[in-house]
Protein backbone atom coordinates (compact mmCIF):
# COMPACT_ATOMS: atom_id res chain seq x y z
CA UNK A 1 0.00 0.00 0.00
CA UNK A 2 2.85 2.33 0.80
CA UNK A 3 4.43 1.97 -2.97
CA UNK A 4 1.22 2.64 -4.01
CA UNK A 5 0.77 5.68 -2.08
CA UNK A 6 4.50 6.62 -3.13
CA UNK A 7 3.74 6.29 -6.49
CA UNK A 8 0.60 8.22 -6.65
CA UNK A 9 2.56 10.83 -5.34
CA UNK A 10 5.27 11.04 -7.56
CA UNK A 11 2.77 11.22 -10.70
CA UNK A 12 0.82 13.92 -9.57
CA UNK A 13 4.43 15.81 -8.74
CA UNK A 14 5.25 14.68 -12.65
CA UNK A 15 1.93 15.80 -13.43
CA UNK A 16 2.69 19.47 -11.85
CA UNK A 17 5.79 20.01 -12.88
CA UNK A 18 4.39 19.40 -16.51
CA UNK A 19 2.01 21.80 -16.32
CA UNK A 20 4.59 24.54 -15.06
CA UNK A 21 6.85 23.74 -17.49
CA UNK A 22 4.06 24.60 -20.27
CA UNK A 23 2.94 27.53 -18.81
CA UNK A 24 6.42 28.87 -18.78
CA UNK A 25 7.30 27.76 -22.59
CA UNK A 26 3.54 29.58 -23.26
CA UNK A 27 5.12 32.48 -21.55
CA UNK A 28 8.39 32.93 -23.17
CA UNK A 29 6.92 32.53 -26.58
CA UNK A 30 5.16 35.36 -25.55
CA UNK A 31 8.17 37.13 -24.75
CA UNK A 32 9.65 36.44 -27.63
CA UNK A 33 7.20 37.48 -29.99
CA UNK A 34 6.98 40.90 -28.02
CA UNK A 35 11.30 41.23 -28.03
CA UNK A 36 11.08 40.70 -31.56
CA UNK A 37 7.93 43.38 -32.46
CA UNK A 38 9.97 45.85 -29.95
CA UNK A 39 13.61 45.24 -31.93
CA UNK A 40 11.88 46.10 -35.27
CA UNK A 41 9.89 49.09 -33.70
CA UNK A 42 13.53 50.44 -32.61
CA UNK A 43 15.39 49.75 -35.53
CA UNK A 44 12.69 52.30 -37.45
CA UNK A 45 13.21 54.73 -34.71
CA UNK A 46 17.12 54.67 -35.20
CA UNK A 47 16.74 54.58 -39.03
CA UNK A 48 14.40 57.59 -38.63
CA UNK A 49 16.46 59.30 -36.73
CA UNK A 50 19.32 58.94 -38.55
CA UNK A 51 17.82 60.02 -41.64
CA UNK A 52 16.33 63.11 -39.74
CA UNK A 53 19.94 63.82 -38.58
CA UNK A 54 21.64 63.33 -42.43
CA UNK A 55 19.02 65.20 -43.77
CA UNK A 56 20.03 68.40 -41.51
CA UNK A 57 23.29 68.16 -42.24
CA UNK A 58 24.72 65.26 -40.48
CA UNK A 59 26.88 62.95 -41.90
CA UNK A 60 26.23 59.69 -44.11
CA UNK A 61 27.70 57.28 -41.75
CA UNK A 62 25.37 58.51 -38.99
CA UNK A 63 22.75 55.77 -40.07
CA UNK A 64 25.49 53.25 -39.65
CA UNK A 65 26.94 54.53 -36.35
CA UNK A 66 23.70 54.53 -35.04
CA UNK A 67 22.70 50.84 -35.58
CA UNK A 68 25.61 49.84 -34.56
CA UNK A 69 25.25 50.92 -31.51
CA UNK A 70 21.51 49.75 -31.38
CA UNK A 71 22.52 46.11 -32.10
CA UNK A 72 25.01 45.99 -29.25
CA UNK A 73 22.27 47.51 -27.17
CA UNK A 74 19.44 45.60 -28.38
CA UNK A 75 21.65 42.31 -28.00
CA UNK A 76 22.31 43.20 -24.01
CA UNK A 77 19.22 43.58 -23.51
CA UNK A 78 17.26 39.41 -24.33
CA UNK A 79 16.75 38.01 -20.57
CA UNK A 80 15.81 34.18 -22.33
CA UNK A 81 18.95 33.74 -24.90
CA UNK A 82 21.45 34.97 -27.22
CA UNK A 83 19.95 38.39 -29.56
CA UNK A 84 22.42 38.94 -32.28
CA UNK A 85 20.97 41.70 -34.77
CA UNK A 86 23.08 42.32 -37.68
CA UNK A 87 22.03 44.86 -40.49
CA UNK A 88 23.63 46.06 -43.79
CA UNK A 89 23.20 49.14 -45.76
CA UNK A 90 22.04 50.22 -49.14
CA UNK A 91 24.91 50.61 -51.49
CA UNK A 92 23.44 50.16 -54.69
CA UNK A 93 22.24 53.55 -56.71
CA UNK A 94 20.77 55.87 -55.29
CA UNK A 95 21.55 54.49 -51.69
CA UNK A 96 25.45 55.66 -50.09
CA UNK A 97 25.65 53.91 -46.92
CA UNK A 98 22.23 53.48 -46.27
CA UNK A 99 21.17 57.04 -47.16
CA UNK A 100 19.41 58.59 -49.93
CA UNK A 101 18.95 62.61 -50.73
CA UNK A 102 18.12 63.85 -53.97
CA UNK A 103 17.11 67.21 -53.46
CA UNK A 104 16.56 68.33 -57.41
CA UNK A 105 15.61 71.19 -59.34
CA UNK A 106 12.70 69.47 -60.91
CA UNK A 107 10.00 70.06 -58.52
CA UNK A 108 11.46 66.44 -56.51
CA UNK A 109 12.98 66.14 -53.27
CA UNK A 110 13.71 62.74 -51.58
CA UNK A 111 15.56 62.26 -47.97
CA UNK A 112 15.78 58.48 -47.82
CA UNK A 113 17.10 55.99 -45.64
CA UNK A 114 17.62 51.86 -46.54
CA UNK A 115 18.64 49.05 -44.06
CA UNK A 116 18.46 45.38 -43.94
CA UNK A 117 18.31 43.44 -41.08
CA UNK A 118 19.07 39.94 -39.65
CA UNK A 119 17.52 39.03 -36.22
CA UNK A 120 19.16 36.04 -34.78
CA UNK A 121 17.39 34.72 -31.52
CA UNK A 122 18.85 31.58 -29.60
CA UNK A 123 16.78 30.28 -26.95
CA UNK A 124 16.67 26.61 -25.01
CA UNK A 125 15.66 24.48 -27.90
CA UNK A 126 14.76 28.00 -30.18
CA UNK A 127 16.60 28.99 -33.21
CA UNK A 128 14.94 31.85 -34.96
CA UNK A 129 16.63 33.70 -37.93
CA UNK A 130 14.16 36.95 -39.32
CA UNK A 131 14.60 39.39 -42.14
CA UNK A 132 13.33 42.59 -42.18
CA UNK A 133 13.77 45.62 -44.67
CA UNK A 134 13.18 48.95 -43.12
CA UNK A 135 12.93 51.98 -45.95
CA UNK A 136 12.14 55.26 -44.59
CA UNK A 137 11.67 58.15 -47.34
CA UNK A 138 10.02 61.12 -47.18
CA UNK A 139 9.21 62.63 -50.77
CA UNK A 140 7.84 66.02 -51.55
CA UNK A 141 6.52 66.81 -55.13
CA UNK A 142 5.81 70.58 -56.19
CA UNK A 143 4.32 72.71 -58.99
CA UNK A 144 4.51 76.12 -59.44
CA UNK A 145 2.51 78.54 -62.51
CA UNK A 146 2.47 82.10 -62.17
CA UNK A 147 0.63 84.58 -64.10
CA UNK A 148 2.02 87.84 -65.28
CA UNK A 149 0.57 91.23 -64.02
CA UNK A 150 0.97 94.70 -64.86
CA UNK A 151 5.07 95.19 -65.41
CA UNK A 152 7.10 93.10 -63.02
CA UNK A 153 4.29 91.92 -61.27
CA UNK A 154 3.72 88.38 -61.08
CA UNK A 155 1.66 85.85 -59.33
CA UNK A 156 2.59 82.76 -58.39
CA UNK A 157 0.89 79.28 -56.85
CA UNK A 158 2.56 76.74 -55.79
CA UNK A 159 1.25 73.44 -55.09
CA UNK A 160 3.00 71.06 -52.63
CA UNK A 161 2.22 67.27 -51.68
CA UNK A 162 4.36 65.46 -48.83
CA UNK A 163 4.62 61.57 -48.66
CA UNK A 164 6.13 59.53 -46.23
CA UNK A 165 6.78 55.79 -47.61
CA UNK A 166 4.68 57.06 -50.78
CA UNK A 167 1.67 57.36 -48.74
CA UNK A 168 0.42 61.20 -48.26
CA UNK A 169 1.42 62.85 -44.73
CA UNK A 170 1.58 66.02 -43.13
CA UNK A 171 4.24 68.86 -42.65
CA UNK A 172 5.70 70.66 -39.52
CA UNK A 173 6.10 73.54 -41.11
CA UNK A 174 7.18 74.97 -44.51
CA UNK A 175 9.31 77.64 -45.81
CA UNK A 176 8.52 79.21 -49.23
CA UNK A 177 11.59 80.99 -51.30
CA UNK A 178 11.16 82.83 -54.74
CA UNK A 179 14.32 84.08 -57.01
CA UNK A 180 14.20 87.75 -57.66
CA UNK A 181 16.95 87.46 -60.36
CA UNK A 182 19.34 87.81 -57.53
CA UNK A 183 18.67 86.36 -53.84
CA UNK A 184 16.30 84.07 -52.75
CA UNK A 185 13.65 85.83 -51.01
CA UNK A 186 11.06 84.50 -48.52
CA UNK A 187 7.36 85.83 -49.78
CA UNK A 188 5.33 87.93 -46.42
CA UNK A 189 2.32 90.19 -45.77
CA UNK A 190 3.52 92.41 -48.33
CA UNK A 191 3.33 89.81 -51.07
CA UNK A 192 -0.49 88.77 -50.26
CA UNK A 193 1.38 85.46 -49.27
CA UNK A 194 -1.42 82.71 -48.77
CA UNK A 195 -0.52 79.02 -47.57
CA UNK A 196 -3.80 76.49 -47.76
CA UNK A 197 -3.29 73.19 -45.92
CA UNK A 198 -5.99 70.38 -46.87
CA UNK A 199 -4.67 68.43 -44.29
CA UNK A 200 -4.35 65.70 -46.55
CA UNK A 201 -0.60 66.02 -46.87
CA UNK A 202 -1.47 68.52 -50.01
CA UNK A 203 -0.49 72.42 -49.51
CA UNK A 204 -1.28 75.46 -51.57
CA UNK A 205 1.15 78.72 -51.37
CA UNK A 206 0.02 81.42 -53.33
CA UNK A 207 2.05 85.06 -53.20
CA UNK A 208 2.65 87.90 -55.53
CA UNK A 209 5.91 89.61 -56.19
CA UNK A 210 8.10 91.85 -58.51
CA UNK A 211 10.21 89.14 -60.21
CA UNK A 212 12.17 90.77 -63.57
CA UNK A 213 12.96 86.85 -65.25
CA UNK A 214 10.95 85.66 -67.08
CA UNK A 215 11.92 81.91 -65.53
CA UNK A 216 10.55 82.37 -61.76
CA UNK A 217 12.00 79.55 -59.90
CA UNK A 218 10.56 78.74 -56.29
CA UNK A 219 12.42 76.80 -53.84
CA UNK A 220 10.53 74.75 -51.20
CA UNK A 221 11.63 73.65 -47.45
CA UNK A 222 10.16 71.46 -45.09
CA UNK A 223 10.07 69.08 -42.08
CA UNK A 224 8.11 66.21 -41.98
CA UNK A 225 6.46 65.49 -38.35
CA UNK A 226 9.28 62.74 -38.17
CA UNK A 227 11.60 65.98 -38.39
CA UNK A 228 13.13 64.65 -41.67
CA UNK A 229 14.24 67.73 -43.73
CA UNK A 230 13.35 67.70 -47.62
CA UNK A 231 13.69 70.60 -50.27
CA UNK A 232 13.32 71.26 -53.72
CA UNK A 233 13.41 73.66 -56.22
CA UNK A 234 11.34 74.30 -59.45
CA UNK A 235 11.02 76.62 -61.89
CA UNK A 236 7.25 77.58 -62.99
CA UNK A 237 5.12 77.92 -65.69
CA UNK A 238 3.25 80.78 -67.17
CA UNK A 239 -0.51 80.14 -67.20
CA UNK B 1 -10.27 -10.28 14.50
CA UNK B 2 -7.33 -10.01 12.10
CA UNK B 3 -9.67 -9.41 9.46
CA UNK B 4 -11.16 -6.39 11.07
CA UNK B 5 -8.01 -5.03 11.96
CA UNK B 6 -6.80 -5.34 8.20
CA UNK B 7 -9.64 -4.30 6.74
CA UNK B 8 -9.81 -0.99 8.65
CA UNK B 9 -6.28 -0.14 7.71
CA UNK B 10 -7.22 -0.86 3.90
CA UNK B 11 -9.81 1.88 4.26
CA UNK B 12 -7.45 3.82 5.91
CA UNK B 13 -4.81 3.45 2.92
CA UNK B 14 -7.97 4.27 0.57
CA UNK B 15 -8.88 7.42 2.16
CA UNK B 16 -5.38 8.66 2.18
CA UNK B 17 -4.81 7.93 -1.40
CA UNK B 18 -7.79 9.85 -2.18
CA UNK B 19 -6.91 12.69 0.05
CA UNK B 20 -3.28 12.88 -1.52
CA UNK B 21 -4.85 12.38 -5.13
CA UNK B 22 -7.28 14.95 -4.69
CA UNK B 23 -5.26 17.37 -3.46
CA UNK B 24 -2.84 17.02 -5.96
CA UNK B 25 -5.40 17.52 -8.74
CA UNK B 26 -6.78 20.64 -7.26
CA UNK B 27 -2.95 22.02 -7.03
CA UNK B 28 -2.22 21.25 -10.51
CA UNK B 29 -5.60 22.53 -11.86
CA UNK B 30 -6.26 25.11 -10.29
CA UNK B 31 -3.51 26.80 -8.11
CA UNK B 32 -0.49 27.08 -10.30
CA UNK B 33 -2.21 27.79 -13.62
CA UNK B 34 -4.17 30.50 -12.79
CA UNK B 35 -1.27 32.61 -11.15
CA UNK B 36 0.92 32.17 -14.03
CA UNK B 37 -2.32 32.57 -16.61
CA UNK B 38 -2.08 36.11 -14.60
CA UNK B 39 1.51 36.73 -15.00
CA UNK B 40 1.04 36.13 -18.77
CA UNK B 41 -1.56 38.22 -19.16
CA UNK B 42 -0.11 40.87 -16.76
CA UNK B 43 3.22 40.74 -19.04
CA UNK B 44 1.34 41.18 -22.28
CA UNK B 45 -0.80 43.64 -21.32
CA UNK B 46 2.48 45.78 -20.32
CA UNK B 47 4.36 44.83 -23.51
CA UNK B 48 1.48 46.02 -25.43
CA UNK B 49 1.18 48.94 -23.77
CA UNK B 50 4.39 49.88 -24.42
CA UNK B 51 4.64 49.23 -28.12
CA UNK B 52 1.75 51.18 -28.72
CA UNK B 53 3.07 53.97 -26.83
CA UNK B 54 6.04 53.31 -28.85
CA UNK B 55 4.49 52.48 -32.43
CA UNK B 56 4.87 56.13 -33.66
CA UNK B 57 8.07 57.26 -31.44
CA UNK B 58 6.12 58.97 -28.57
CA UNK B 59 7.28 56.74 -25.65
CA UNK B 60 11.07 57.72 -26.90
CA UNK B 61 10.14 61.57 -27.30
CA UNK B 62 8.88 61.71 -23.91
CA UNK B 63 11.83 59.99 -22.30
CA UNK B 64 14.03 62.51 -23.98
CA UNK B 65 11.79 65.37 -22.66
CA UNK B 66 11.82 63.88 -19.26
CA UNK B 67 7.81 63.73 -19.04
CA UNK B 68 7.23 61.43 -16.83
CA UNK B 69 3.65 62.98 -15.88
CA UNK B 70 2.68 62.04 -19.81
CA UNK B 71 4.08 58.33 -19.31
CA UNK B 72 2.17 58.09 -16.60
CA UNK B 73 -1.17 59.65 -17.96
CA UNK B 74 -0.38 57.71 -21.21
CA UNK B 75 0.23 53.97 -19.55
CA UNK B 76 -3.03 54.69 -17.22
CA UNK B 77 -5.22 55.12 -20.51
CA UNK B 78 -3.28 52.04 -22.31
CA UNK B 79 -3.53 49.74 -19.23
CA UNK B 80 -6.97 48.16 -17.93
CA UNK B 81 -8.89 49.62 -15.03
CA UNK B 82 -7.18 47.29 -11.77
CA UNK B 83 -3.51 47.13 -12.98
CA UNK B 84 -0.96 49.04 -10.86
CA UNK B 85 2.05 49.56 -12.67
CA UNK B 86 5.96 51.12 -12.06
CA UNK B 87 8.15 51.96 -14.43
CA UNK B 88 11.58 52.51 -13.99
CA UNK B 89 13.85 54.02 -17.06
CA UNK B 90 17.58 53.09 -17.43
CA UNK B 91 20.10 55.17 -20.15
CA UNK B 92 22.18 53.09 -22.23
CA UNK B 93 24.71 52.46 -19.56
CA UNK B 94 22.08 50.70 -17.07
CA UNK B 95 21.80 54.52 -15.13
CA UNK B 96 18.39 55.22 -13.69
CA UNK B 97 17.31 58.13 -15.13
CA UNK B 98 14.04 58.78 -13.64
CA UNK B 99 13.73 60.93 -10.81
CA UNK B 100 9.92 61.12 -10.54
CA UNK B 101 7.96 58.16 -9.97
CA UNK B 102 6.30 57.22 -12.91
CA UNK B 103 3.31 54.93 -11.82
CA UNK B 104 0.04 54.77 -10.26
CA UNK B 105 1.06 53.08 -6.98
CA UNK B 106 2.51 49.45 -7.23
CA UNK B 107 0.05 47.44 -5.33
CA UNK B 108 -0.74 43.64 -5.58
CA UNK B 109 0.48 40.20 -4.24
CA UNK B 110 1.97 38.81 -7.89
CA UNK B 111 4.51 41.50 -9.64
CA UNK B 112 5.18 40.87 -13.10
CA UNK B 113 8.00 42.68 -14.39
CA UNK B 114 8.27 43.46 -18.20
CA UNK B 115 11.74 45.10 -19.94
CA UNK B 116 11.56 46.85 -23.28
CA UNK B 117 14.49 48.08 -25.28
CA UNK B 118 13.18 51.53 -26.76
CA UNK B 119 14.82 53.93 -29.40
CA UNK B 120 14.14 57.69 -29.39
CA UNK B 121 13.74 59.10 -33.31
CA UNK B 122 15.46 62.14 -32.29
CA UNK B 123 18.40 63.63 -34.04
CA UNK B 124 21.28 61.96 -31.12
CA UNK B 125 19.41 58.40 -31.53
CA UNK B 126 19.41 57.79 -27.45
CA UNK B 127 18.52 54.19 -26.31
CA UNK B 128 16.43 53.32 -23.31
CA UNK B 129 15.37 50.26 -21.51
CA UNK B 130 12.14 50.80 -19.69
CA UNK B 131 11.68 48.20 -17.16
CA UNK B 132 7.31 48.51 -16.10
CA UNK B 133 6.13 46.07 -13.07
CA UNK B 134 2.57 45.47 -13.06
CA UNK B 135 0.29 43.70 -10.58
CA UNK B 136 -3.25 43.39 -10.52
CA UNK B 137 -4.33 46.08 -7.45
CA UNK B 138 -6.22 44.50 -4.59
Amino acid sequence: MGVFIIALLLLSTELYVYDLGKTIDEANQNSFGDFIFAVRLGSKHVVVGSLANVSKGGVNQTLGINLEEWSSFVGRQYQFGKCILNFSLGETHPYASGIWISWGTNGTGVSGAYANFTLKLLDRGVDVNLKHVINITTTLLIKSTYKQMQDNKKQVNVTCKLLNEGTYALAKNFTLYYNNSSDWIVPGPQNNYTLMDYGNGTYFMSFVADIPSVNVEVSVHTHDWREIYVQTNVTSTEI
Amino acid sequence: MFNKKAQIRMLEAFLAVLVIFSASIISIKFSPPTNFDNEKMLSTLGMQALIELDSNGTLGKLIDERNWTAVTEDLKILLPVGVSFNVIVYDSAMHQINDFTIGNGLEGQKVVSVEYPCASQSLECRFYLVRLQLAFAG
